[in-house]
């Protein structure tokens, strides 16, 4: 039950290398089973996983010659792959993090597509949809799309569309291209003005591709929904398999990101408590050690993470970690870094927590409000901080964010093997006691002072606003 | 003499060792000139101990106890008379030696050493023994280390080689090498390995071997003492109860020396086995007020009394103290708390404390319907102990880790601590831990369906008053106790059958005696194949590495709702007010 060890085990590594031979459905068949014999776990490999899957789902999804658009065909293919991965271990909410992404970019191409297409017909739409995206936008184009002021509400729209994607484009960390779909909403209230060639300016150098098949982009081209350009169906899958790319590169440097701000938070002779293991932690401290002298007080996690965070500590390699993505962390210690790090026991926590500057945790997931889904035992480290009023400072890339809202807390819990706190031998025990060991907890927001995600530093009241710019409300619920 | 002692108890780390390896090494450190280096040694000792020189086994044997310094010196002369006997043999081992040498890189004047040595060597020939002893200090030192220095060697060999030949397969080198790593060990980690914040804590001579000990000491407190520092004796009420009997056996075999009036010197009796009780474990609250209560019985003996009859006096009230304050006091306690739970409580309890045991079964037997929490913690996993009693009473029992408490505490409508000691400002003294325990409960106990809203679950301690204190604590640094941080390391015993070796000893070492309690680690582990690599083992070897064993924490007084005792029921804030009993404490 538990993930076992070996090389030969299944896991993200294995999984990776089979997904360029196999057809996507295997594929895919293969990573539920994955995720439900949690071969495949924690946010990161799940999150990489799922972006390549989806990746080659896009790539091998056929145009069909039926009356579907590509575009709709895909967000209907990715909706259905995207289902059932995430019914497969609704825990791992990553999992639903980066379908609800990719489906985000394919309603981008759609928009974009749909745009330059047609005008009428979608202004209701592109208005509700910008409406999710940037707020002020629908006022403006929808609520007086022909108004007299053209000229006026053109320019606050561009005003909008630099904004916006200056915002994204810190937002999705997607550097360049990323702009590229945000202006998506633009042409629509360009081609109002009648003259898109020369408004825009921004999403003609931007949307190279979009604009090249049609030098003269028709004002208005009656059947825009309807039109599956060959060329521009290809175009929306080679987009979207570009933004997944993106994504996966969000995916591999956001622990580098994250560990950039760690000197704007982590000071000289800082007394640090962390807990559990967690690679984005270890390289943000590393950062900071790399500038700082500091102390470390690190936790162990009993039971079902004191092996990492003694390997963690020690930098004794578990050679057999499938997940090739978090073992290069464990190459380095603090340690060697030359940072004081003082292992504890869980209980000690408290005692410590008085001499404690801050407490940098990590997380398994964010969901809307703030709260954390974590390691077990992240909760009384919270609390222990909140008791001794020292900041808690969560680090989590933008991927861990989940659009959910807890509605049911324990349903995000999730209970792990028991022969960690009772070894089956111990017969006596195991059959009279009642044995719990939850993997995960759920931590409410109230807990934490600050989130720092590739982003950047977050209060936790302003998460609601990357959850909005990160997804699209038509995929909250996949 | 105690040298022995402490290489016999368990833990590494002697603060003896080093020092006196020490010493040794820099003299033979140099790393230009590792042979002369030696030599000169050889040559000052030499001089001490002329006599040993043939019995080359007998001097090992010797060096693996006696301090390496000493030996080192010795080990040249020998070896260059041996040198022309069983050169080739030895040259190994000598470049052993002057890798090792050239490691340690020592500072002294080796000039003159070395000619100290060439005259030296033309003179001795008896004096391998000595260099015997030398020899597998070095080879000790050298195995770890990696060759350096291979100039001086070709000397070198020729005056040690012989020596060590034989020397080596007789001599048990592992002793010797041991301490010798361990010396370097402590050589860097003294200074890194004690938790700076904790520095007071550190106690020099915490172990106490049975060596070496003044014959005053009676030996049912030198059986406590080895009890108590091993944890087998542990908790409030059973060191207490412990030392009380202890102390009787003390009084029973007591005779008053003639011209000494009782009193008096039955005072200093105690003390002295007072303090050597203290030296091997800290005494806790309820050990240091009875044994006040004690001396103040003794010093308030009639001088008069003939001897018999004083003894008999004490013992007496030995025996009505234990009664009064330890057994009836549990039982008043028992009855008090179990009246606290109502059908339908889930009760979440931490770590075993011998009071709490008493009061949930008491309530179980009372009908009630409830159900018990028991929350844990490494390394004691003291829990475990009370979680199979209450479920061989028969209660509902459901166990987890404290990291597991933050979803289990949810369902909790009580909670019960034991303690160690009630502190004059109303915190709580008591096992680590049990503030993170009673924090959850109030936090988020009481089945608050949502995240974060405050169940307010009361938290009950249960205390006996002689576990009352009117020292004042903030936090949980100021006071505290340290506990072995080896124990923290994870002992995947021998490879394949781990989980149930562990398993086997789990129940019976490490419930609640916290010595062992690392084995029942390795437990958990699902895969034998990666343990090596993954455990705390050489932690020590690690430079800013350091493990923290903590032993107790300090529950503020704003997490407890009511202290229990047999005095009756009183708030948290009402401990200075019962400590009038005790009259204060020092």
């Amino acid at each position: 039950m538990a993930p076992d060890s070996g090389s030969r085990t299944p896991g993200l590594t294995s999984f990776l290398r089979s997904l360029s031979s196999e057809p996507d459905e295997t594929c895919i068949e293969q990573f539920i089973a994955l995720l439900r014999r949690r071969q495949i776990r924690h946010s990161r490999p799940c999150a990489v996983a799922t972006a390549y899957l989806l990746r080659r789902v896009v790539a091998q999804a056929k145009a069909e010659p039926g009356k579907l658009v590509e575009a709709a065909r895909l967000l209907q293919r990715v909706q259905e792959v995207g289902r059932r991965l995430v019914a497969a271990q609704p825990r791992e909410l990553v999992v639903g993090n980066v379908v609800r992404r990719v489906l985000g970019l394919i309603r981008e191409e759609q928009d974009n597509e749909r745009g330059e297409g047609d005008i009428s017909g979608l202004s209701s739409e592109v208005g509700i949809e910008s409406g999710l995206q940037t707020p002020q936008i629908p006022s403006l184009g929808k609520g007086d799309p022909l108004s007299s002021l053209n000229g006026t509400t053109r320019a606050t729209a561009d005003m909008q569309a630099l904004h916006t994607s200056q915002s994204s484009a810190g937002v999705d960390t997607r550097r360049t291209t990323q702009p590229a779909s945000r202006p998506s909403l633009q042409p629509s209230h360009t081609t109002f003005a009648g003259a898109p060639p020369v408004t825009s300016m921004f999403s003609l150098l931007s949307h190279p591709t979009m604009s090249s098949p049609r030098s003269s982009p028709a004002p208005a081209s009656p059947s825009g929904t309807a039109t599956p350009h060959p060329t521009g169906s290809n175009d929306i899958r080679q987009e979207v398999i570009e933004g997944i790319g993106e994504i996966i590169d969000e995916l591999e440097q956001s622990d580098e990101q994250i560990a950039s701000y760690a000197l704007e938070h982590i000071h000289a002779n800082e007394v640090i408590l962390t807990y559990s293991s967690s690679t984005t932690v270890q390289r943000f401290l590393l950062k900071a050690a790399s500038k700082r002298k500091f102390t470390v007080i690190h936790a162990e996690s009993y039971p079902n993470n004191q092996r990492k965070v003694h390997a963690l500590v020690t930098g004794n390699t578990n050679s057999d970690h499938s997940d090739a993505l978090t073992t290069e962390a464990f190459h380095k210690t603090l340690t060697s870094a030359g940072i004081t790090v003082i292992l504890i026991p869980d209980s000690a926590i408290f005692a410590l927590m008085s001499r404690v500057n801050k407490v940098i945790l990590s997380t398994h997931a964010i969901l809307s409000n703030g709260a954390l889904v974590a390691t077990s035992g992240t909760k009384l480290v919270a609390k222990a901080a909140k008791a001794h009023h020292v900041p808690v400072v969560v680090l989590s890339g933008t991927y861990k964010l989940s659009p959910k809202y807890p509605y049911d807390p324990d349903m995000y819990i999730e209970y792990g093997d028991v022969s960690k706190v009772f070894p089956y031998q111990d017969g006596e025990l195991v059959e009279s006691v009642q044995v719990e060991n939850p993997i995960l907890e759920f931590v409410g927001p109230e807990c934490v002072d600050m989130y720092v995600t590739n982003l950047g530093g977050h209060a936790p009241s302003y998460l609601y606003r990357i959850v909005r710019d990160q997804y699209r409300d038509e995929d909250v619920d996949i | 003499m105690d040298l022995p002692a402490n290489a016999g108890a368990s833990l590494p780390l002697d603060p003896t060792a080093p020092t006196f390896k020490m010493p040794a090494q820099p003299r033979i450190s140099k790393s230009s000139e590792p042979v002369v280096e030696l030599l000169t040694n050889g040559q000052v000792k030499r001089s001490g101990s002329p006599q040993a020189k043939k019995e080359n086994q007998a001097s090992n044997a010797a060096q693996n106890i006696s301090k390496p310094a000493s030996e080192a010196a010795p080990n040249e002369e020998g070896a260059e008379k041996q040198l022309s006997n069983k050169e080739l043999k030895l040259k190994q081992k000598a470049e052993k030696q002057a890798k090792r040498a050239a490691q340690k890189a020592a500072q002294d004047a080796e000039a003159l050493d070395k000619a100290q040595q060439q005259q030296q060597q033309q003179q001795q020939q008896p004096e391998q023994s000595s260099a015997d002893q030398r020899r597998p200090s070095n080879t000790g030192k050298a195995q770890p280390s990696q060759g350096v220095k291979i100039t001086d060697m070709t000397t070198h060999h020729k005056r040690t080689a012989d020596t060590s030949a034989k020397s080596l397969p007789i001599r048990p080198p592992t002793g010797f090498t041991s301490q010798t790593k361990e010396a370097e060990a402590e050589k860097k980690s003294p200074p890194e390995k004690k938790v700076t914040v904790f520095s007071h804590l550190y106690s020099k001579d915490r172990r106490t071997g049975i060596a070496g000990v003044s014959r005053e000491i009676h030996p049912a407190v030198l059986t406590l003492a080895i009890q108590l520092r091993d944890y087998v004796i542990c908790g409030g009420n059973a060191r207490c109860v412990a030392t009380l009997l202890a102390f009787k056996k003390v009084i029973q075999s007591y005779t008053t020396p003639p011209s000494v009036a009782l009193p008096r010197h039955l005072t200093t009796h105690l003390s002295h086995q007072i303090s050597y009780l203290s030296s091997s474990r800290p005494l806790c609250t309820s050990q240091g007020n009875s044994i006040r209560w004690l001396k103040k019985l003794v010093v308030e003996l009639d001088p008069k009394v003939s001897d018999p009859d004083a003894r008999d006096f004490v013992c007496k009230s030995i025996d009505l103290f234990i009664r009064e304050k330890v057994t009836l006091a549990d039982e008043v306690i028992a009855r008090e708390a179990s009246k606290k739970i109502v059908n339908g409580d889930t009760v979440l309890v931490y770590a075993k404390s011998s009071v709490v045991e008493k009061s949930l079964l008491t309530a179980y037997r009372e009908g009630k319907a409830f159900s018990v929490v028991v929350a844990d913690s490494r390394p004691l996993f003291e829990g475990k102990n009370l979680a199979r009693s209450l479920a061989r009473a028969g209660l509902r029992v459901q166990y987890c880790l404290l990291t597991g408490l933050g979803s289990l505490s949810k369902k909790v409508t009580k909670c019960f601590l034991g303690a160690s000691a009630m502190m004059g400002n109303g915190r709580l003294y008591s096992r680590a831990g049990a503030a993170m325990v009673a924090m959850m409960a109030k936090d988020s106990g009481g089945m608050v369906p949502e995240f974060g809203a405050a169940g307010n679950v009361p938290v009950i301690v249960l205390c006996e008053s002689v576990k009352f204190s009117s020292r004042v604590v903030l936090d949980s640094i100021v006071s505290n106790e340290l506990g072995e941080p080896d124990a923290l390391v994870e002992h995947e015993d021998d490879g394949i059958i781990t989980p149930s070796a562990a398993q086997l000893q789990a129940p019976a070492a490490a419930g609640a005696k916290k010595g062992k309690g690392g084995k029942a680690d390795a437990e958990e582990e699902d895969d034998s194949a990666r343990r090596k690599n993954f455990g705390l083992e050489g932690w020590t070897e690690q430079p800013n590495l350091q493990l923290l064993h903590l032993m107790y924490d300090v529950t503020p007084a704003e997490y407890l709702d009511m202290v229990i005792t047999e005095l009756g029921s009183i708030p948290p804030s009402a401990v200075s007010a019962v400590n009038g009993v005790w009259g204060g404490e020092a």
